[in-house]
Protein backbone atom coordinates (compact mmCIF):
# COMPACT_ATOMS: atom_id res chain seq x y z
CA UNK A 1 0.00 0.00 0.00
CA UNK A 2 1.22 3.36 -0.92
CA UNK A 3 2.27 5.49 1.17
CA UNK A 4 -0.68 8.54 1.88
CA UNK A 5 0.54 12.35 0.38
CA UNK A 6 -0.02 13.29 4.08
CA UNK A 7 2.34 10.70 5.54
CA UNK A 8 -0.89 9.62 7.42
CA UNK A 9 -1.40 5.76 8.77
CA UNK A 10 -4.74 4.12 9.27
CA UNK A 11 -4.43 1.56 11.48
CA UNK A 12 -6.98 -1.15 12.17
CA UNK A 13 -7.49 -3.22 15.07
CA UNK A 14 -9.06 -6.14 13.62
CA UNK A 15 -10.66 -7.42 17.42
CA UNK A 16 -10.67 -5.79 20.80
CA UNK A 17 -8.52 -6.52 23.68
CA UNK A 18 -11.32 -8.33 25.70
CA UNK A 19 -13.53 -5.80 25.06
CA UNK A 20 -12.10 -2.79 24.57
CA UNK A 21 -9.21 -0.66 22.39
CA UNK A 22 -6.20 0.81 23.83
CA UNK A 23 -6.09 4.47 24.50
CA UNK A 24 -3.83 5.99 21.96
CA UNK A 25 -1.97 9.28 22.57
CA UNK A 26 -2.06 10.66 19.05
CA UNK A 27 0.17 13.60 19.91
CA UNK A 28 3.02 11.96 20.76
CA UNK A 29 3.10 9.85 17.18
CA UNK A 30 5.64 10.65 14.62
CA UNK A 31 3.42 10.74 11.82
CA UNK A 32 -1.06 11.20 12.21
CA UNK A 33 -2.55 8.48 12.32
CA UNK A 34 -6.11 7.54 11.77
CA UNK A 35 -7.32 4.78 14.14
CA UNK A 36 -10.85 2.18 13.30
CA UNK A 37 -12.04 -0.91 15.05
CA UNK A 38 -14.89 -0.60 12.03
CA UNK A 39 -13.88 -4.06 10.24
CA UNK A 40 -15.65 -2.67 6.85
CA UNK A 41 -11.82 -0.40 6.53
CA UNK A 42 -10.17 -3.71 6.54
CA UNK A 43 -9.41 -3.18 2.96
CA UNK A 44 -8.01 0.70 3.11
CA UNK A 45 -6.12 -0.20 5.89
CA UNK A 46 -2.51 0.40 6.32
CA UNK A 47 -1.85 -1.36 9.45
CA UNK A 48 -3.91 -3.94 10.76
CA UNK A 49 -3.40 -5.13 14.66
CA UNK A 50 -4.88 -8.80 15.29
CA UNK A 51 -5.31 -9.18 18.87
CA UNK A 52 -4.16 -12.82 19.19
CA UNK A 53 -6.01 -14.28 22.10
CA UNK A 54 -9.33 -13.18 21.35
CA UNK A 55 -9.05 -13.31 17.72
CA UNK A 56 -11.38 -14.35 15.16
CA UNK A 57 -9.95 -16.66 12.39
CA UNK A 58 -8.14 -14.63 10.02
CA UNK A 59 -6.04 -17.03 7.92
CA UNK A 60 -8.72 -16.37 5.00
CA UNK A 61 -9.03 -12.60 5.47
CA UNK A 62 -7.54 -11.17 2.45
CA UNK A 63 -4.42 -9.30 2.38
CA UNK A 64 -3.62 -6.40 0.68
CA UNK A 65 0.09 -5.84 -1.11
CA UNK A 66 1.70 -3.05 1.33
CA UNK A 67 -0.18 -3.64 4.71
CA UNK A 68 1.29 -4.48 7.51
CA UNK A 69 -0.42 -7.28 9.78
CA UNK A 70 0.91 -7.07 13.59
CA UNK A 71 -0.01 -9.90 15.88
CA UNK A 72 -0.15 -8.49 19.58
CA UNK A 73 -0.40 -10.63 22.99
CA UNK A 74 0.60 -9.79 26.17
CA UNK A 75 -0.84 -13.35 27.09
CA UNK A 76 1.67 -15.91 27.14
CA UNK A 77 2.63 -18.26 24.72
CA UNK A 78 1.25 -21.03 26.65
CA UNK A 79 -2.07 -19.60 26.70
CA UNK A 80 -1.89 -18.76 22.81
CA UNK A 81 -0.10 -21.80 21.59
CA UNK A 82 -0.82 -19.44 18.07
CA UNK A 83 2.83 -18.07 18.93
CA UNK A 84 4.82 -20.90 18.58
CA UNK A 85 2.97 -21.58 15.09
CA UNK A 86 5.24 -20.01 13.22
CA UNK A 87 3.25 -20.74 9.59
CA UNK A 88 0.38 -18.74 11.32
CA UNK A 89 2.83 -16.21 12.88
CA UNK A 90 4.91 -16.06 9.32
CA UNK A 91 1.22 -14.21 8.54
CA UNK A 92 2.22 -11.16 10.11
CA UNK A 93 5.05 -8.63 9.57
CA UNK A 94 5.56 -7.64 13.18
CA UNK A 95 5.11 -8.64 16.70
CA UNK A 96 4.40 -6.86 20.16
CA UNK A 97 4.21 -9.00 22.83
CA UNK A 98 5.46 -9.60 26.18
CA UNK A 99 8.73 -11.90 24.39
CA UNK A 100 12.16 -9.73 23.91
CA UNK A 101 12.07 -10.93 20.60
CA UNK A 102 8.91 -8.79 19.51
CA UNK A 103 9.87 -6.02 16.92
CA UNK A 104 8.05 -4.32 20.38
CA UNK A 105 8.75 -5.48 22.73
CA UNK A 106 5.81 -5.03 25.36
CA UNK A 107 6.72 -6.38 29.01
CA UNK A 108 4.79 -5.71 31.95
CA UNK A 109 6.69 -3.04 33.25
CA UNK A 110 8.42 0.27 32.44
CA UNK A 111 10.84 3.10 33.39
CA UNK A 112 7.48 4.92 34.68
CA UNK A 113 7.09 2.72 36.97
CA UNK A 114 10.42 2.59 39.05
CA UNK A 115 9.09 5.47 41.41
CA UNK A 116 5.67 3.04 42.33
CA UNK A 117 8.52 -0.02 42.75
CA UNK A 118 10.32 2.30 45.23
CA UNK A 119 7.64 3.06 47.83
CA UNK A 120 8.49 2.26 51.14
CA UNK A 121 7.13 -1.06 52.57
CA UNK A 122 4.32 -0.29 55.40
CA UNK A 123 3.98 -2.10 58.62
CA UNK A 124 2.83 -5.88 58.07
CA UNK A 125 -0.45 -6.04 60.48
CA UNK A 126 -2.28 -9.29 59.16
CA UNK A 127 -2.21 -11.91 60.98
CA UNK A 128 -1.80 -14.20 58.06
CA UNK A 129 1.40 -13.81 56.32
CA UNK A 130 1.00 -14.89 52.93
CA UNK A 131 -1.76 -12.76 51.04
CA UNK A 132 -3.06 -14.75 47.95
CA UNK A 133 -5.07 -13.52 44.80
CA UNK A 134 -6.49 -15.73 42.26
CA UNK A 135 -9.64 -14.74 39.94
CA UNK A 136 -9.85 -17.88 38.04
CA UNK A 137 -8.93 -21.85 38.01
CA UNK A 138 -6.97 -21.53 34.49
CA UNK A 139 -3.65 -23.42 35.46
CA UNK A 140 -0.67 -24.23 32.89
CA UNK A 141 1.69 -23.71 35.73
CA UNK A 142 0.44 -26.04 38.79
CA UNK A 143 -0.08 -23.26 40.91
CA UNK A 144 -3.34 -24.44 41.90
CA UNK A 145 -1.69 -27.74 42.88
CA UNK A 146 0.99 -24.90 44.92
CA UNK A 147 -1.73 -22.67 46.40
CA UNK A 148 -3.74 -25.55 48.00
CA UNK A 149 -0.81 -27.60 49.45
CA UNK A 150 0.51 -24.43 50.91
CA UNK A 151 -2.67 -23.65 52.50
CA UNK A 152 -2.24 -26.43 54.82
CA UNK A 153 1.03 -25.27 56.50
CA UNK A 154 1.10 -21.81 55.91
CA UNK A 155 -1.61 -19.15 57.15
CA UNK A 156 -2.74 -18.16 53.41
CA UNK A 157 -5.23 -15.30 53.21
CA UNK A 158 -6.42 -15.72 49.92
CA UNK A 159 -8.89 -12.73 49.14
CA UNK A 160 -9.22 -13.71 45.18
CA UNK A 161 -12.68 -15.30 43.76
CA UNK A 162 -11.05 -18.55 43.44
CA UNK A 163 -10.05 -20.24 47.04
CA UNK A 164 -11.29 -17.67 49.37
CA UNK A 165 -10.77 -17.66 52.64
CA UNK A 166 -11.39 -14.36 54.19
CA UNK A 167 -14.76 -12.25 54.72
CA UNK A 168 -13.79 -9.93 52.29
CA UNK A 169 -13.22 -12.96 48.86
CA UNK A 170 -14.46 -11.72 45.78
CA UNK A 171 -14.63 -8.04 46.43
CA UNK A 172 -11.09 -7.11 45.71
CA UNK A 173 -11.76 -5.58 42.33
CA UNK A 174 -9.56 -3.07 41.83
CA UNK A 175 -5.51 -3.26 41.48
CA UNK A 176 -5.50 -0.43 44.18
CA UNK A 177 -7.48 -2.68 46.34
CA UNK A 178 -5.30 -5.53 45.98
CA UNK A 179 -1.91 -3.55 46.54
CA UNK A 180 -3.20 -2.05 50.16
CA UNK A 181 -3.73 -5.64 51.17
CA UNK A 182 -0.93 -6.90 49.87
CA UNK A 183 1.14 -4.50 51.48
CA UNK A 184 -0.33 -5.71 55.05
CA UNK A 185 0.89 -9.24 54.24
CA UNK A 186 4.54 -10.40 54.71
CA UNK A 187 4.20 -12.41 51.52
CA UNK A 188 2.20 -12.42 48.47
CA UNK A 189 1.79 -15.04 45.99
CA UNK A 190 2.64 -13.80 42.54
CA UNK A 191 1.97 -17.58 40.25
CA UNK A 192 1.39 -16.99 36.73
CA UNK A 193 -1.22 -18.80 35.22
CA UNK A 194 1.44 -20.61 32.99
CA UNK A 195 5.78 -20.85 32.30
CA UNK A 196 7.16 -19.18 29.93
CA UNK A 197 10.27 -17.36 29.13
CA UNK A 198 9.71 -13.56 29.15
CA UNK A 199 6.36 -14.03 31.03
CA UNK A 200 6.96 -11.89 33.91
CA UNK A 201 3.37 -10.23 33.96
CA UNK A 202 2.10 -7.98 36.43
CA UNK A 203 1.45 -10.46 39.29
CA UNK A 204 4.89 -9.98 40.09
CA UNK A 205 5.53 -6.07 39.55
CA UNK A 206 2.43 -5.25 41.91
CA UNK A 207 4.01 -7.16 44.77
CA UNK A 208 7.03 -5.47 44.43
CA UNK A 209 4.93 -2.24 44.35
CA UNK A 210 3.11 -2.96 47.56
CA UNK A 211 6.25 -3.64 49.17
CA UNK A 212 5.39 -7.23 50.38
CA UNK A 213 7.74 -9.77 49.06
CA UNK A 214 6.60 -12.04 46.41
CA UNK A 215 6.70 -15.40 46.54
CA UNK A 216 6.94 -16.06 42.84
CA UNK A 217 5.98 -19.36 39.94
CA UNK A 218 6.63 -18.68 36.27
CA UNK A 219 8.93 -17.51 34.13
CA UNK A 220 12.40 -19.23 34.37
CA UNK A 221 14.26 -16.17 34.24
CA UNK A 222 12.60 -14.37 36.21
CA UNK A 223 15.55 -13.55 37.89
CA UNK A 224 16.25 -10.92 34.70
CA UNK A 225 13.42 -9.09 35.53
CA UNK A 226 14.40 -8.49 39.45
CA UNK A 227 15.29 -5.60 41.05
CA UNK A 228 17.62 -7.65 43.66
CA UNK A 229 18.39 -11.10 43.60
CA UNK A 230 16.88 -10.93 46.78
CA UNK A 231 13.92 -9.60 46.26
CA UNK A 232 11.64 -12.47 45.89
CA UNK A 233 11.23 -15.81 46.63
CA UNK A 234 11.09 -18.51 43.32
CA UNK A 235 9.24 -21.11 43.82
CA UNK A 236 11.56 -23.55 41.45
CA UNK A 237 14.08 -23.25 44.47
CA UNK A 238 11.69 -25.62 46.19
CA UNK A 239 11.63 -29.28 45.75
CA UNK A 240 7.88 -28.85 46.67
CA UNK A 241 5.23 -27.48 49.16
CA UNK A 242 6.15 -28.22 52.44
CA UNK A 243 9.51 -27.24 51.49
CA UNK A 244 8.76 -24.07 50.54
CA UNK A 245 6.27 -23.95 53.66
CA UNK A 246 8.75 -24.77 55.85
CA UNK A 247 10.87 -21.33 54.33
CA UNK A 248 7.94 -19.17 54.70
CA UNK A 249 7.33 -20.14 58.06
CA UNK A 250 11.32 -19.68 58.93
CA UNK A 251 11.06 -16.27 57.99
CA UNK A 252 7.59 -15.36 59.61
CA UNK A 253 9.16 -16.10 62.99
CA UNK A 254 12.53 -14.18 62.11
CA UNK A 255 12.22 -10.66 61.38
CA UNK A 256 15.77 -10.21 60.28
CA UNK A 257 15.86 -12.58 57.35
CA UNK A 258 12.36 -11.47 56.39
CA UNK A 259 13.42 -7.76 56.41
CA UNK A 260 16.54 -8.66 54.08
CA UNK A 261 13.96 -9.27 51.17
CA UNK A 262 12.99 -5.70 51.57
CA UNK A 263 16.22 -4.28 51.92
CA UNK A 264 16.42 -3.39 47.94
CA UNK A 265 13.33 -0.50 48.66
CA UNK A 266 16.11 0.86 50.92
CA UNK A 267 19.49 0.85 48.93
CA UNK A 268 17.62 0.39 45.36
CA UNK A 269 17.21 -1.32 42.66
CA UNK A 270 20.85 -3.19 40.98
CA UNK A 271 21.93 -1.15 38.45
CA UNK A 272 21.06 -3.96 36.13
CA UNK A 273 17.79 -3.59 36.84
CA UNK A 274 17.92 0.28 36.02
CA UNK A 275 19.11 -0.73 32.76
CA UNK A 276 16.62 -3.12 31.96
CA UNK A 277 13.93 -0.29 32.61
CA UNK A 278 16.10 1.62 30.28
CA UNK A 279 15.91 -0.54 27.43
CA UNK A 280 12.26 -0.83 27.77
CA UNK A 281 9.95 0.76 24.83
CA UNK A 282 7.25 2.84 27.34
CA UNK A 283 5.22 3.90 24.65
CA UNK A 284 4.08 0.13 22.56
CA UNK A 285 1.60 2.25 20.20
CA UNK A 286 3.71 5.21 19.45
CA UNK A 287 6.56 2.77 18.55
CA UNK A 288 4.87 0.72 16.28
CA UNK A 289 3.82 3.93 14.26
CA UNK A 290 7.64 5.04 14.74
CA UNK A 291 8.51 1.64 13.89
CA UNK A 292 5.93 1.32 10.75
CA UNK A 293 7.10 4.78 9.65
CA UNK A 294 10.60 4.03 9.24
CA UNK A 295 10.34 1.11 7.64
CA UNK A 296 8.04 2.80 5.35
CA UNK A 297 10.50 5.21 4.16
CA UNK A 298 13.14 2.54 3.60
CA UNK A 299 10.77 0.79 1.47
CA UNK A 300 10.15 4.72 -0.45
CA UNK A 301 14.43 4.57 -1.01
CA UNK A 302 15.17 4.65 -4.62
CA UNK B 1 -9.31 -45.83 34.02
CA UNK B 2 -5.94 -43.99 35.65
CA UNK B 3 -5.37 -44.17 39.20
CA UNK B 4 -3.75 -40.73 39.02
CA UNK B 5 -6.66 -38.47 36.63
CA UNK B 6 -5.55 -36.52 33.92
CA UNK B 7 -7.02 -34.08 31.65
CA UNK B 8 -7.21 -35.56 27.88
CA UNK B 9 -5.11 -33.74 25.82
CA UNK B 10 -6.78 -33.01 22.91
CA UNK B 11 -9.48 -30.63 24.98
CA UNK B 12 -9.03 -26.83 24.60
CA UNK B 13 -9.53 -24.83 27.68
CA UNK B 14 -10.52 -21.36 28.11
CA UNK B 15 -10.94 -18.96 31.30
CA UNK B 16 -13.91 -17.41 31.39
CA UNK B 17 -15.71 -14.97 34.26
CA UNK B 18 -16.84 -17.76 36.84
CA UNK B 19 -14.83 -21.05 35.34
CA UNK B 20 -13.99 -22.53 32.44
CA UNK B 21 -14.88 -23.04 28.72
CA UNK B 22 -13.30 -26.56 27.60
CA UNK B 23 -13.64 -27.67 23.93
CA UNK B 24 -13.42 -31.28 23.21
CA UNK B 25 -12.99 -31.27 19.61
CA UNK B 26 -13.17 -35.35 19.31
CA UNK B 27 -16.61 -35.08 20.10
CA UNK B 28 -17.41 -31.16 18.95
CA UNK B 29 -18.69 -30.64 21.91
CA UNK B 30 -18.48 -27.13 24.18
CA UNK B 31 -18.52 -27.80 28.29
CA UNK B 32 -18.87 -24.53 30.57
CA UNK B 33 -17.55 -25.72 33.62
CA UNK B 34 -18.25 -24.11 37.04
CA UNK B 35 -15.85 -23.05 39.79
CA UNK B 36 -15.50 -26.32 41.24
CA UNK B 37 -15.54 -28.50 38.27
CA UNK B 38 -13.00 -26.40 36.85
CA UNK B 39 -10.96 -26.65 39.88
CA UNK B 40 -10.69 -30.42 39.85
CA UNK B 41 -10.25 -30.89 36.20
CA UNK B 42 -6.84 -28.35 36.78
CA UNK B 43 -6.16 -30.73 39.32
CA UNK B 44 -5.84 -33.33 37.02
CA UNK B 45 -2.86 -33.50 36.21
CA UNK B 46 -1.54 -37.02 36.15
CA UNK B 47 0.66 -36.60 39.08
CA UNK B 48 -1.99 -36.88 41.84
CA UNK B 49 -4.29 -39.55 42.67
CA UNK B 50 -7.87 -39.51 43.91
CA UNK B 51 -6.96 -38.87 47.73
CA UNK B 52 -4.57 -35.93 46.91
CA UNK B 53 -7.84 -34.28 44.62
CA UNK B 54 -9.97 -35.02 47.62
CA UNK B 55 -7.43 -33.19 49.92
CA UNK B 56 -6.33 -30.22 47.30
CA UNK B 57 -10.14 -29.40 47.45
CA UNK B 58 -10.69 -29.63 50.88
CA UNK B 59 -8.50 -26.94 51.22
CA UNK B 60 -9.47 -24.83 48.32
CA UNK B 61 -13.24 -24.35 50.29
CA UNK B 62 -12.43 -24.89 53.76
CA UNK B 63 -14.22 -27.75 54.35
CA UNK B 64 -14.26 -29.78 58.07
CA UNK B 65 -14.84 -32.99 55.92
CA UNK B 66 -12.89 -34.37 53.28
CA UNK B 67 -15.58 -33.62 50.11
CA UNK B 68 -14.93 -37.48 49.00
CA UNK B 69 -18.30 -38.13 47.33
CA UNK B 70 -18.37 -35.05 45.64
CA UNK B 71 -14.65 -35.15 44.18
CA UNK B 72 -15.84 -38.76 43.06
CA UNK B 73 -18.93 -37.94 41.31
CA UNK B 74 -17.30 -35.03 39.50
CA UNK B 75 -14.73 -36.93 38.02
CA UNK B 76 -17.15 -39.23 37.36
CA UNK B 77 -18.65 -36.73 35.04
CA UNK B 78 -15.20 -35.60 33.46
CA UNK B 79 -14.86 -38.80 32.83
CA UNK B 80 -18.04 -39.51 31.40
CA UNK B 81 -17.70 -36.35 28.85
CA UNK B 82 -14.07 -37.55 28.18
CA UNK B 83 -12.60 -34.85 29.45
CA UNK B 84 -10.44 -36.89 32.08
CA UNK B 85 -8.62 -39.96 31.39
Amino acid sequence: MAPRPDGSIRLLFLNSMWGTYPVLDHARFPVPCQVSTKFADLDHADVVVVHLPTAPPFEELPKHPGQTWVAYSLESEVTVPAMLDRRLMGQFELEISYRRSADVWSPYVTSSDLEDLLTAPRGKTEACPVAHFQSNPYDRSGRNYWVLSLMRSVGIASYGKVFPTTPVAGTVGTRDQRLAISARHKFTLAFENSLAVDYVSNKLFDVWMAGSVPVYLGAPNVAEFAPSAHSYIDVADFEGPDDLARYLNHLDQHEEEYEAYLEWKRAGPDGRFLELLETIPDRTWCNLVELIDARRAAVSLP
Amino acid sequence: MSDRPRRAEEIEINPIEDGLVVYDPRRDRVHHLNPTASVVLELCTGEMDRGEIVSLVQAAYNLDEPPEREVDDCLGKLREEGLVE
